[in-house]
């Protein structure tokens, strides 16, 4: 605080300003504050200035083809429905400043080239296992053609250009099913490069039922764990990935366990890292089949932070909120219900 | 008469005392501990027949043997071990009462021959594991899960056949270890790997006493682990600036920083996976040879002592220094490895 002191030079007396004049020189302050404020704020240079700080973050949301799910009961496996709603939430986000969010979203992408993908910040991915079919289920990689082990080198050469765009910053993130690379060795061998995990045939599994999902305490300062608390609620979530031991990449975030799913008693597991090797950042996230979830206001945070954060956006103070109204775009499937602990409370 | 009463009184004392120093002596025996490692090595079919010095599955652990017979700063444990070669049983009945196996061995999935002191391949033409043997596995994961810690070294830490057939193995490791090879994935670069401790698990008992170290070995490595898991400790990174393998994303041959050694604690189930140790001279180091010393200790359920374990083992050789791969890159700080004086 700067205080003036008025004091008479001659004496050292203490001067008393005449009130009036005191009110009028206070106006006339204020107005010249005003008009210095207005004149910033309007000025050619401010605006300039302001939209060249202002950065520009372009998110892709892909879906593959939707082949595993009912045709005609919704709910499962909603690949694009997914994909949508989180577009929505993050074109109606509530407390993320500084930061222009451009979103764009594309159904069933098929290009073996990186044309379509430059300049992204972040590709957010929800599909099948490259190994589903022998159509081209997943946005980013091709099914490997029947008896091969490996791909040829122009798709190998396409693989080497994806990793070039993730180590320049463009975050990858793969939802559900599209985490695993059952049968299909490069594949396996990028998901480890791209995320510092992948599955492992057989050993990794989706139990489905109602988990219990809470935090890995040491990861509390994660930016992804920003305003997430444990939540309860039903899903397939494909788990027990495999990573490297002793790897400084990556953060656990997440752990999880069933009293009751398709796959028995789930005694607690890590189901969610998240990985960040110099400017590369990527997330597998193998939850996410049922479409309700998004109800979840935990879980649609902790998805929404892993959004922004791998697109290399701050994840605000509390997480990310938004004020989307249509969390729903589809049915709520009430499938498997019945497995629900009577003393479990969803939450 | 008083001199007498004394002497009667005197002698009372002794017998009383001595009796009493008997009573005391016969508890401390009975209660050092006594424990049993065994030291089990494969066939050595992995290696040049006439040249030494790699793949020395059974001389890298008589050498290991002969320095935990000569420790020296183990106090209140009676250790007892024993060396076996190519065991082949598909039973547990020589396993019972033992406190740790120590294997050196090849891949299990390497030949049709028994190669594996603990694991049979599976037979030709099979397709799946007959029911005695998944009942004998079993049995090791009840025997582990009472306490007896098991430890294998090297090419044994792989199961490379990527067949559904082998993969009650492969779960059995995850359960023994907490990790395993992963077909495709895991690798084993041979050349000069510069060794440094976890800082987070300095604490961890196997690392006591062990600094960073540079020397000469093939590290199956890239085992695959899983996130979140609370039972297994990463101990060791390890980084080469040059070796015969390379990795996608770094400059041909160099390794860099990656995960080498963990060690799981499950209950009273101690598991090791120790992807080096292919050149025996490998144990002329005294960092590297401590940390093998301190993990033969643990996964027996000893205390590790402060500094680690010490031995005054004199013969740390059995085979000569095998100067193969010499001409590649080496980290600062490799020492040639030299044998020690004798005295």
């Amino acid at each position: 605080m700067f205080h003036l002191k008025l004091t008479n030079m001659t004496n050292n007396t203490p001067m008393l300003p005449d009130p009036g004049s005191h009110l009028q020189r206070k106006a006339c302050n204020m107005l010249l504050v005003l008009l210095a404020v207005v004149f910033t704020c309007f000025s050619a240079g401010t605006n300039r200035a302001f939209a060249q700080e202002q950065k520009t973050k372009v998110i892709y949301f892909l879906s593959g083809i939707r082949d595993h799910a009912s045709p005609t009961v919704g709910g499962r496996h909603d690949v694009a429905r997914d994909m949508l709603v989180l577009q929505r939430c993050l074109d109606s986000v509530a407390n993320i400043k500084g930061v222009k969010i451009v979103t764009k979203y594309l159904a069933e992408r098929s290009a073996l080239n990186i044309e379509d993908l430059k300049d992204v910040d972040a590709v957010i991915i929800e599909c099948s296992s490259v190994s589903g079919s022998q159509k081209r289920t997943h946005p980013l990689l091709p099914p490997l053609p029947a008896d091969a082990k490996t791909y040829d080198k122009a798709t190998m050469a396409y693989l080497d250009q994806i990793d070039s765009l993730q180590a320049a910053g463009m975050g990858i993130m793969i939802l559900h099913w599209g985490i695993a690379t059952e049968k299909n060795p490069p594949a396996t061998a990028r998901y480890m490069k791209w995320f510092g995990q992948t599955s492992l045939e057989v050993y990794t599994q989706n139990p489905l039922g109602f988990w219990k999902v809470s935090p890995v305490k040491g990861s509390e300062n994660h930016p992804i764990l920003r305003g997430v608390n444990p939540w309860v609620y039903k899903d397939e979530i494909f788990s027990r990935m495999v990573g490297n031991p002793g790897d400084p990449y990556r953060t656990d975030l997440l752990m999880g366990e069933s009293p009751a799913s398709n796959m028995g008693v789930i005694a607690p597991r890590g189901i969610a890292s998240a990985y960040e090797k110099g400017k590369a950042r990527g997330i597998l996230w193998g939850g996410m089949d049922f479409h309700s979830a998004l109800l979840n206001e935990n879980y649609l945070r902790f998805i929404m932070n892993e959004i922004v954060w791998v697109a290399g956006i701050e994840v605000p103070k509390g997480g990310v909120k938004t004020n989307a109204k249509g969390l729903q775009m589809t049915g709520i499937n009430t499938s498997f219900d019945n497995l629900k602990p009577a003393d479990l409370v969803l939450k | 008469m008083k001199k007498i009463k004394y002497s009667i009184a005197k002698a009372g004392i002794i017998v009383i005392l001595a009796f009493a120093g008997l009573l005391v002596s016969q508890p401390a025996v009975a209660q050092t501990p006594t424990k049993t490692i065994y030291f089990l090595s494969g066939i050595r079919d992995h290696a040049s027949p006439t040249v030494g010095g790699r793949h020395e599955v059974a001389k890298d652990l008589l050498v290991l043997q002969h320095c935990l017979d000569s420790v020296a700063n183990i106090k209140g444990v009676k250790i007892i071990t024993k060396y076996l070669a190519e065991r082949a049983t598909l039973d547990i009945e020589d396993l019972k009462g033992v406190d740790s196996v120590i294997v050196e061995c090849s891949n299990v999935t390497s030949s049709q021959k028994r190669t594996h002191p603990l694991v049979p391949p599976l037979p030709a033409g099979a397709t799946a594991y007959d029911k005695a043997t998944l009942k004998y596995l079993n049995q090791i994961d009840s025997l582990q899960a009472a306490g007896m810690g098991i430890m294998i070294i090297h090419w044994g830490i792989a199961i490379e056949n990527p067949s559904p057939a082998y993969y009650p193995i492969r779960d059995h490791y995850i359960k023994w270890f907490g990790q395993v090879g992963y077909p495709g994935y895991t690798q084993n670069p041979l050349g000069f790997w510069k060794v440094t401790p976890i800082k987070a698990a300095e604490k961890h008992p196997i690392l006591r006493g062990v600094n960073p170290w540079v020397y000469k070995d093939e590290i199956f490595s890239r085992l695959v682990i899983f996130p979140g898991d609370p039972y297994r400790t990463d101990l060791l990174m390890g980084e080469s600036p040059e070796t015969n393998q390379s990795e996608i994303g770094s400059p041909k041959g160099v390794i860099s920083p990656r995960g080498i050694a963990s060690a799981y604690e499950k209950g009273k189930q101690r598991g090791i996976l120790w992807g080096g140790s292919d050149f025996h001279s490998a144990l002329l180091n005294e960092n590297y040879r401590r940390f093998v010393l301190n993990e033969i200790v643990w996964v027996a359920g000893i205390d590790v002592p402060k500094g680690g374990v010490k031995t005054n083992a004199k013969q740390l050789q059995l085979a000569m220094i095998n100067k193969t791969y010499e001409n590649t890159k080496k980290p600062e700080g490799y020492i040639e490895p030299k044998l020690p004086a004798n005295k």
